[in-house]
Formats: C-alpha cells, structure tokens, sequence
C-alpha cells in the first residue's frame, strides 16, 4: 500500500497544474442552497451558522433561493422566498461570496424573481461569470424533490443544466475499493500499476481527473 | 488533511419549501403564512403583574390568479386568535378579507383590511402601552375599505377610503387615508395624512404625519411626528444597532403630548436574536417604562416563530 501511494504520488508529480484547491461559496443571511451539483443538501443544526459551501475546483451547479422580510405594514412583515435558482458557474481555488440585492418590498421582490440578480464575487473582488435559469415546478410545493427536480431539469435545453452530473461516477473513498495482498518487492506488478494508473487518468474527463487528485490529497 | 463538503441548514425537513407557497401552478398561487409569538410579559404601569400573551397568533391566506396581461385577481383572509388564546374572545377570529385585482405594481382592493396610513410610523418596540403614532390612535383599519396601492422603484402611494355605511352592522365611521414614501440613497421619507369621522353626524378630524429614517450601516436612525388637530400631538425616535448578524438592539421613546393634560413619555429597550439559518425563528427581550406618577418598570420576553 505504501509502494502504491508512493507510485500515485510520483504520477501526479507529472501532472500539470497540480495544485490540489477547492472553491468556498460565502452566503449572505437569508440565502438557502437547496441542492448542490444535483444533491439535495443535508439538513444541519439550529446553531451551525457557517453559511458557506466548500465545492472542488470546475464547473458547479447549486440550486438557491433568498428569503426576504417583506414590510407588511409599519410593523409587521411576512417572509417571502423567491423562486429557486440554478446556478452555474467555474472557478478555481478561490473564495466566491454569493449575495443578493436588499429585498423588502413586493415590487424588488418580483424584479428579483424576474431576471437573476445573484452576485457572485471571487476573492479580488472581480465578477464570477454565471449562468441562472428557474427550477420551477407546477402543483403543491410542499416537500420538493430536488434531486428528480434537477435530474430533469439537467437534461434540458436550460442554459444553467449541468447534463455532467447525469454521467455516474465512482466517488472516491478513504477505504481502497479492493485490497490486494502485494508481494513485497515486486517490481514488475509495480511498473503495470503504474501504467494502468497513467492509461485510465488519461482516460477519465476532467471531473473524474479533479475527484481523483482530491481523494488522493486527502488520504495523505 | 480531511476536506468535507460543509453543508448549510436550510429548512426544518430536506426538501420541503422554508417559506409559504403552498401550491404553484396552472396561474394558481396559494400561499399560506403565519405568526406566532409568544411572551411573557409584565406591563409597563401601576400594579402590573406578569402574565403569558401572544401576540400574534396569525394564519394568513393568500391566493392569486394570474389573469394575463400582467394583470392578477387576488384574495386575503387572515386569521387571528390572540384574543381568544388570552380568553378575550368577544367577536370573530377574522383579521382581514378582502380580495382585489392588480395590474403591474398597482392594486386596488376591497373589504376588511388595513388603511393607508398603517404603513405609517417608525417605532421599533415590540410592546407600548402608548398609542404608536397619532394614526393609531385614530384608526387604521375598517370593514368597508377601499385600498389602492402603486409602487415604484424608490416610491410607494397607497391610499384608502373607508365608507360609512350607516346603519349596517359594519358602520364605524368614515375615513379617507393617505400615504406617500421615497427611498434614495440610505433615506426614507415618509408622509401621511387622515380625515376621519369617527361616527356619522361627528366633525371631522385632520391627522397629519411625516417620518424619516437613515441606514447608517451600524444602525438605522428614525424619527416621526404626527398630529391630530385639536387632539394630541406626538413624535418617536428610534435607533436599531445590528450588534451582530444574528443580533438586533433597538432603542426608541415616545412622546404623547394632548391637548389637555400632561405630555407622557414612554421609553424602550429591546434586543432580538434571529437564529443564523432559519430567520423565521427570533427570541426577544424588551423593557420599558413611562414617566407618568406611579409607573413601574415592563419588561417582556418571548419567543416569534414566522412562516
């Protein structure tokens, strides 16, 4: 097992643009991510306030929505949460602060549900490039699979579809798939490893390639 | 080193909407909303004593029809049941009903339902045992209401006529509202006005109000003034200090000055906590006292659930 980390170790040496990051999404107060890349989100505590996201590096879709205090009166408001967005966006091993325009009344409200005014800001304050499209869904809202929502949704025409998460994956794990007894010292099983590892890397997509250098990062 | 995909809360049960939409579709919309509040609370006066109230307990009912065109057919009714928790029930649980038809970002609307001039005030205490501002002294809701609103970008109208209808066992007066504000910048202005007739053969009475309100980043700022002609004059001041994202301090007075008899000052202390992921839920604190003879210190705590 050792020889084999070593031996992944030395292949991702020769790969380029080898810097293992990942893309942190800052929400501002009263954004909710209801799915990320086609999972719904789980559920966290009454106190757990981290509100942000660590996603890999590349492409990444989230499904968002933002609820507001809309004034009722002079005192008293009704909460109100906009239609559910699909974001699509690429980043890099940056920091992305996802925020809204201040909505409190019913006409910001409906220009907010009639064209995106997400704001996605990287760590230098420069734009993040998005695309947005509305997951709508026709009947009783209550209890919204997402995760169907979505599935269909990437199949779509929608500028925001992601039809890459439609593609299974192997996600990788700390736990080898397979544990092998390897004899000590052989080198020539160790030369077809290494092969084998170059032929499939060469061989998986760009999302595959970046879930793999992630596991391997983590396992050390 | 471990990298895990951090998760944020974002409603009670996975997959289920955190807000009211109820049902969505064929230009239907349904929308259900509520509030719950719950205090504990020792009134600010002579010889209070502690005691459970809500305030509210409110069950909100919206529908809409999408007519086309940019135009909606719309329906309200709203429930109430404070009263009855706090066994006060001397009438009907109705709060509001009214249905209208609105076209782009102007609605007109009939029935039972706020005037124009509620939108008016800036006071930020949870409780006061004085009246809010001259309008709610005076009235602010009715039964046989005629409610027009238009907003703008930076400007809201509303305006409001209440019928007299004497005779009927709705008749409570007649009263015809205004009500104008503008934002720009970090400022709001407000201004409001009301005849009413309290009851039918009764002069009728002016009231007049402005406000202002500045959102300095640290803390909003307010104040207002209203008069009723002959009656009272008062003004509040408010300050809100975000103390922290989850965390507001509002701090305010009021002053009630009529025409006969001594000014009323009444002060107020509150502090609210929004839990960080769901907003819907807040506890707060309030305390509060006046300046009149043999006024002791109020204080309250509770708990608001919004949905």
């Amino acid at each position: 097992m050792q020889n084999l980390s070593k031996h992944l170790g030395i292949l991702t040496a020769f790969i380029p643009s080898l810097v293992f990051g990942d893309v942190t999404v800052q929400l501002n107060q009263g954004t909710n991510v209801v799915a990320v890349n086609g999972q719904e989100v789980d559920q966290g505590n009454l106190f757990n306030g981290t509100g942000s996201l660590t996603l890999e590096n590349g492409k990444n879709q989230i499904a968002v929505e933002y609820t507001a205090e809309i004034e009722e009166s002079a005192d008293d408001f009704i909460l109100e949460t906009s239609e559910t967005y699909v974001l699509l966006f690429e980043a890099e091993d940056t920091a992305i602060t996802l925020t809204t325009p201040d909505i409190s009344s019913q006409y910001e409200l409906k220009k907010f549900n009639r064209s995106p005014q997400w704001k996605l800001t990287d760590a230098h304050g420069q734009a993040v490039p998005y695309t947005a499209d509305i997951l709508k869904k026709e009947g009783f809202q209550l209890a919204r699979n997402y995760e169907t929502e979505l599935k269909v949704f990437n199949q779509s025409n929608s500028k925001a579809a992601l039809p890459e998460l439609q593609v299974e994956r192997h996600t990788f794990k700390q736990q080898p798939v397979a544990v092998y007894e390897t004899p000590a010292q052989d080198s020539t099983d160790q030369k077809m490893v290494g092969q084998m590892l170059q032929f499939w890397y060469q061989q998986a997509d760009q999302n595959t390639r970046d879930k793999f250098k992630s596991w391997i990062k983590t396992s050390q | 080193m471990k990298k895990l995909l951090l998760a944020v809360a974002v409603s009670v049960a996975a997959g289920s909407a955190s807000a009211a939409t109820i049902y969505e579709g064929n230009g239907f919309t349904y929308k259900l909303n509520g509030d719950l509040q719950v205090q504990l609370r020792k009134e600010v006066g002579d010889d209070e004593h502690a005691d459970v109230e809500f305030d509210d307990l409110e069950l909100k009912n919206y529908v809409s029809y999408d007519l086309g065109n940019d135009m909606k057919a719309f329906g309200r009714v709203d429930f109430g049941f404070k009263d009855a928790a706090e066994d006060k029930q001397d009438g009907s649980d109705l709060e509001e009903a009214y249905v209208g038809l609105a076209f782009g970002n102007t609605s007109i609307s009939f029935g039972k339902q706020n005037f124009a001039t509620d939108e008016f005030g800036i006071e930020e205490a949870i409780e006061l045992v004085s009246d809010e501002d001259r309008f709610d002294a005076m009235g602010t809701d009715g039964d046989d209401t005629i409610r027009l609103d238009v907003e703008f970008e930076n400007a809201y109208i509303a305006a409001s006529y209440e019928m007299e209808a004497e005779g009927e066992s709705s008749e409570n007066g007649e009263y015809f509202d205004l009500f104008a504000s503008t934002k720009f910048a970090s400022v709001t202005l407000a201004a409001a006005y009301q005849n009413a007739t309290p009851s039918i053969g009764a002069d009728d009475i002016d009231t007049w109000g402005v406000s202002a309100s500045y959102d300095a980043g640290f803390a909003t700022l307010a104040a207002d003034y209203s008069s009723t002609d002959d009656i009272a004059d008062q003004y509040n001041v408010a300050a809100v200090f975000a103390a922290a994202s989850t965390t507001d301090i509002a701090l305010g007075m009021v002053n009630t000055d009529p025409e006969n008899g001594d000014d009323v000052t009444e002060w107020y202390a509150n502090v609210t906590y929004k839990f960080p992921t769901q907003k819907n839920v807040r506890l707060f604190a309030e305390i509060a006292d006046t300046d009149e003879d043999d006024s002791d210190l109020g204080y309250l705590a509770g708990m608001r659930i919004k949905f």
